[in-house]
């Protein structure tokens, strides 16, 4: 039966593409198993998408024959994300690589999914402006790619991960049905990250900006970690913002030119703006360096120079590669204050399995990557390092860390997904799943973990919403507005966790006189108000964790970190919504150490369309009625 | 007879591929069909898909030749290789033991054209040595002409380069390497401590492009186009985007287009930029691109190097 089908599937498939364009053989679809992870699974036949048009109707015969599709582009993916788990089909759509548009005037670009990053940055420079998001791996991945796994990189310290630089999207659900998606959309801020597993985006508007006038790098050599962090705790303590601030640890820096000096780890930083803004923050940041006993200070590089030292962070991670042949790459973030523990554990974790490897780190976003090499035909080594990760991702938990700051989850980290969120949330994650592709066929068995895990416990605050929700009565929010304690101050993390009913004219009270200042210029109304109504941009995009609740129950997403890659994107999802999905119960919101500059959005929202599919797997009882 | 050929041992430097992905940006055949059998990646995963037996030759051997044949030997990907595995040797082989016959180099070692201008204007002919090793006799007699008629010293060695064969030669200011695996042989016994030289006096070809003196028009684009004279990695491109730099003058390397089967990006590429005249090195791309701009009626002028540098 099976196979009848998948002909008849292939016949009907071929006068939408052609026969040219439908690749069988052994040697081809070997030759689609696999990415840049050591994992690997074959699938049943490749389609090479030729246009953008060909995708609905493709989606829609495969929804019909219920076979998988999965999007595979330049397959960079560390985690499998671009693999065919059930077999099925392979859309191939790196041939989809135009760039439509380019208005440097309202500051965007239109371009199709397969684009290449540093293609449509190097169509960019000669206008004087670039695309933020940098991946190390962005001279091959797609932008497709980028934004189906919120791929960061270094500059997201400053302009935020690939979502925080998404204006807009066509994309085709799993039944074939086009949407064309603008920024604030709650259900672009959904399919975002969700690793092709809800929807396929073929056309993407995204945030150009100018290049800064003025850029100078320095490097820094450190006897040890502790004093390194210093400097960078001291660096975004003061209030600057460099674009980039990288560190290498002593494992990377054995690969390096710096292996038989002293030094024990480097910090780099990039920073851009006015000349004259430039050269004070760069005398600032070198004394920074000194009264953090830095040995070697290197500034006032030419570029020679300057494009040395980037190299050395660039092939950190891949200098380990020619040793041997698998290679894995991870991407906890934590909170900045705690990368040293984190860094020191997954050291201390290293020796304990003896594996190979290195850490680097985004150390202005908290965000570490091990990196691991192993021989693929050793048995032992492999599974010493799957007892290594899982240990480590136990710590990370325990510190309140995220499991995916910018690869995303796939296969690799599926499992440990139980580990950091509780089942309310991963229930709710596949209801979305099951209902904008019931017959699960894009990507299929990524993200969610195939068992269960723990069921959710209630904390003691939380129990008199949790007993409203399930009484089936309306929900009324005026309960929230008394519901107004600052849980967590973190001075030197920026973030600050409070309940949704708190005023931002008390918080900005008590927050102001210290130098900290909330992610908006709005003076009235509960912070309640301010996110659900979705109007400020610049607020959505800041809050970085929410615990919210909803007909399914409590759901926890996010936590005191900037990048996250982990799970579907909630967070983004609910501004805009006005209350209707769910209720809002505590934020983590990201402080800042000026005033910044208000966004405020003017259009309405309207709630319609298919976003309302959602309403049901959010509010099964249609208890929720909006403020 | 052909079971019996020991993939495993033939291949050996294939199953050391992590397929990281890397070396997929710079390969003008994936540029031009996007799908992973036309990629460097793809195919040294050929061969070590055969060293696994998860291939066979019976089977899958039309298959094969049909991908192989999409790679334009320029070597490329061997550069940017964090693994250090030579993909084109490796195509070499898989070509060998399908017995495909010798094709022509796709793309020349050198052009008369650019050394002449080149590498007599930016070069001091008493401190640099070129050693060139290659397979293509015809190509190795071309350009040691070249040097030899350009007054340089070069000299020729076989396949593999031992660090003691440095050491006999008369002290140079620089060594440039025309291939990638003895360039790094000989930077690694230098890491090592094996022979007494700086490692900035070894440089690979691409990394040897040094203009000076030459004026450009303003509001002018460069075009490199020759693969092995255009930089090979983001970090050669930018050490040569900033040598170039006076503002005003710009260059672009050979990702947009290929020879005649151009890219569909490339006349996309050439109405955005802003520059209105473009600087060709070669003649064939200044042939090419005078029809490209004719045909779809784009608003530049194009000049070829010898004309701006006679003038």
């Amino acid at each position: 039966m099976r196979e009848i089908k998948f002909k008849q599937a292939l016949k009907e498939i071929k006068k939408v593409i052609g026969s040219k364009n439908i690749l069988l053989s052994r040697t081809e679809l070997l030759l689609n198993s696999y990415d840049s992870s050591p994992l690997k699974a074959r699938p049943q036949a490749v389609l090479n998408i030729k246009k953008t048009e060909q995708i609905p109707p493709v989606l829609k015969i495969l929804n019909k024959y219920n076979f998988p599709a999965t999007v595979r582009m330049s397959a960079s993916n560390h985690d499998g994300a671009c693999l065919p788990l059930k077999g099925g089909f392979i859309l191939n759509m790196a041939a989809l690589d135009k760039v439509l548009e380019v208005n440097t005037k309202e500051h965007y670009a239109i371009v199709e999914s397969g684009v290449i990053n540093q293609d449509l940055q190097d169509i960019l420079t000669p206008l004087g402006f670039f695309f933020a998001p940098d991946p190390a791996s962005r001279t091959f991945s797609t932008i497709g790619g980028n934004f189906a796994l919120n791929a960061g990189g270094a500059k997201s310290l400053k302009y935020g991960a690939s979502s925080n630089n998404l204006l807009g999207a066509d994309v085709v659900l799993a039944d074939g049905t086009v949407l064309n998606l603008k920024q604030g959309h709650p259900l672009l801020h959904l399919l975002v990250k969700s690793e092709g597993t809800l929807s396929i985006f073929t056309k993407l508007k995204v945030k150009i900006i100018p290049i800064p006038n003025h850029k100078e790098s320095l490097a820094a050599g450190f006897l040890n970690l502790e004093n390194t962090m210093q400097a960078v705790q001291k660096i975004i303590s003061l209030g600057f913002l460099p674009d980039a601030l990288e560190v290498m640890d002593e494992s990377a820096l054995a690969l390096s030119t710096y292996k038989n000096t002293n030094i024990k780890s480097l910090l780099i930083a990039e920073i851009g703006g006015n000349q004259k803004q430039v050269t004070e923050e760069v005398k600032q940041i070198i004394n920074i360096f000194r009264n953090a006993k830095a040995v070697q200070i290197k500034s006032n590089l030419n570029t020679m120079e300057e494009n040395e030292i980037w190299a050395t962070r660039a092939k950190a991670a891949l200098a380990l590669a020619k040793t041997a042949n698998g290679f894995v790459s991870y991407d906890y973030a934590v909170a900045r204050p705690m990368l040293i523990n984190a860094v020191t554990f997954v050291q201390n974790t290293f020796k304990k399995y003896s594996l190979r490897g290195t850490i680097v780190f985004h150390a202005g976003d908290g965000n570490l990557h091990p990196n691991i090499v192993f021989d693929e035909n050793n048995l032992y080594e492999a599974n010493q390092v799957k007892s290594a990760i899982k240990e480590i991702d136990k710590f990370v938990f325990s510190i309140g860390g995220t499991l995916s700051a910018e690869h995303g989850i796939a296969v690799q980290k599926r499992a440990s997904m139980n580990l950091f969120f509780n089942q309310d949330t991963l229930n709710l994650f596949r209801k979305i799943k099951n209902k904008l592709d019931k017959n699960n066929i894009l990507n299929p068995q990524k993200i969610l973990p195939l068992c269960e895990g723990k069921p959710t416990i209630i904390p003691a605050w939380a129990e008199p919403f949790y007993n409203a929700i399930k009484s089936g009565k309306n929900f009324d929010f005026n309960q929230i507005s008394k519901f107004d304690k600052i849980i967590d101050f973190d001075k030197e993390n920026y973030t600050l966790t409070v309940q949704a009913g708190a005023l931002i004219e008390d918080l900005n009270k008590q927050l102001n006189p210290l130098k900290f200042y909330l992610p908006t210029s709005q003076r009235k109304g509960t912070l309640l108000d301010l996110f659900l109504s979705g109007k400020d941009v610049n607020f959505t995009d800041f809050v970085t964790g929410l615990t919210f609740i909803c007909g399914e129950g409590l759901i926890n997403v996010g936590g005191k970190f900037v990048k996250n890659a982990a799970g579907y994107d909630l967070i983004h999802f609910m501004p805009g919504t006005k209350g209707t999905f769910g209720a809002p119960l505590v934020f983590t919101i990201r402080l800042f150490p000026y005033q910044i500059k208000n966004e405020i959005r003017n259009s309405e929202l309207k709630i319609e369309g298919p976003i309302m599919m959602l309403k049901e797997v959010f509010d099964k009882d249609n208890i929720f009625k909006g403020i | 007879m052909k079971n019996k050929i020991n993939f495993e041992n033939i291949f050996a430097d294939a199953l050391k591929c992590n397929h990281c992905g890397l070396c997929l940006q710079n390969c003008p055949a994936y540029r031009k069909y996007k799908q992973e059998s036309s990629s460097p990646r793809g195919r040294v995963q050929i061969a070590a898909l055969l060293a696994k037996k998860k291939l066979t030759l019976k089977q899958d051997g039309n298959e094969i030749l049909n991908i192989i044949k999409t790679c334009q030997n320029c070597n490329n990907c061997t550069v940017l290789c964090p693994s250090e595995i030579n993909p084109q040797d490796i195509n070499k082989r898989l070509k060998n033991i399908l017995k495909i016959k010798k094709e022509k180099p796709q793309i020349p070692w050198v052009k008369n054209i650019l050394f002449k201008i080149y590498f007599r204007k930016f070069f001091d002919k008493k401190d640099n040595l070129f050693l060139t090793s290659s397979n293509n006799f015809k190509q190795i007699k071309q350009s040691l002409n070249i040097l030899n008629k350009n007054g340089f010293e070069s000299t020729l060695y076989k396949k593999i380069i031992t660090p003691y064969y440095l050491e006999k030669l008369p002290d140079f200011k620089t060594y440039i390497f025309d291939d990638i695996e003895n360039y790094r042989l000989i930077k690694n016994a230098i890491l090592e401590g094996k022979i007494n030289l700086n490692p900035n006096q070894i440089l690979f070809i691409t990394q040897t492009i040094k203009p000076k003196t030459i004026k450009l028009p303003e509001d002018s684009l460069i075009i490199l186009s020759n693969i092995y004279l255009s930089p090979n990695t983001k970090e050669e491109e930018r050490k040569l985007f900033e040598m170039f730099k006076n503002k005003t003058v710009n260059f672009v390397n050979n990702r947009y287009y290929y020879g005649p089967n151009y890219h569909p990006k490339t006349i996309e590429y050439f109405k955005n930029i802003p520059q209105k005249i473009l600087i060709t090195l070669s003649k064939r791309e200044n042939q090419f691109l005078k029809t490209l701009i004719k045909k779809h009626k784009i608003d530049k002028k194009i000049l070829s190097i010898t004309e701006i540098s006679h003038s």
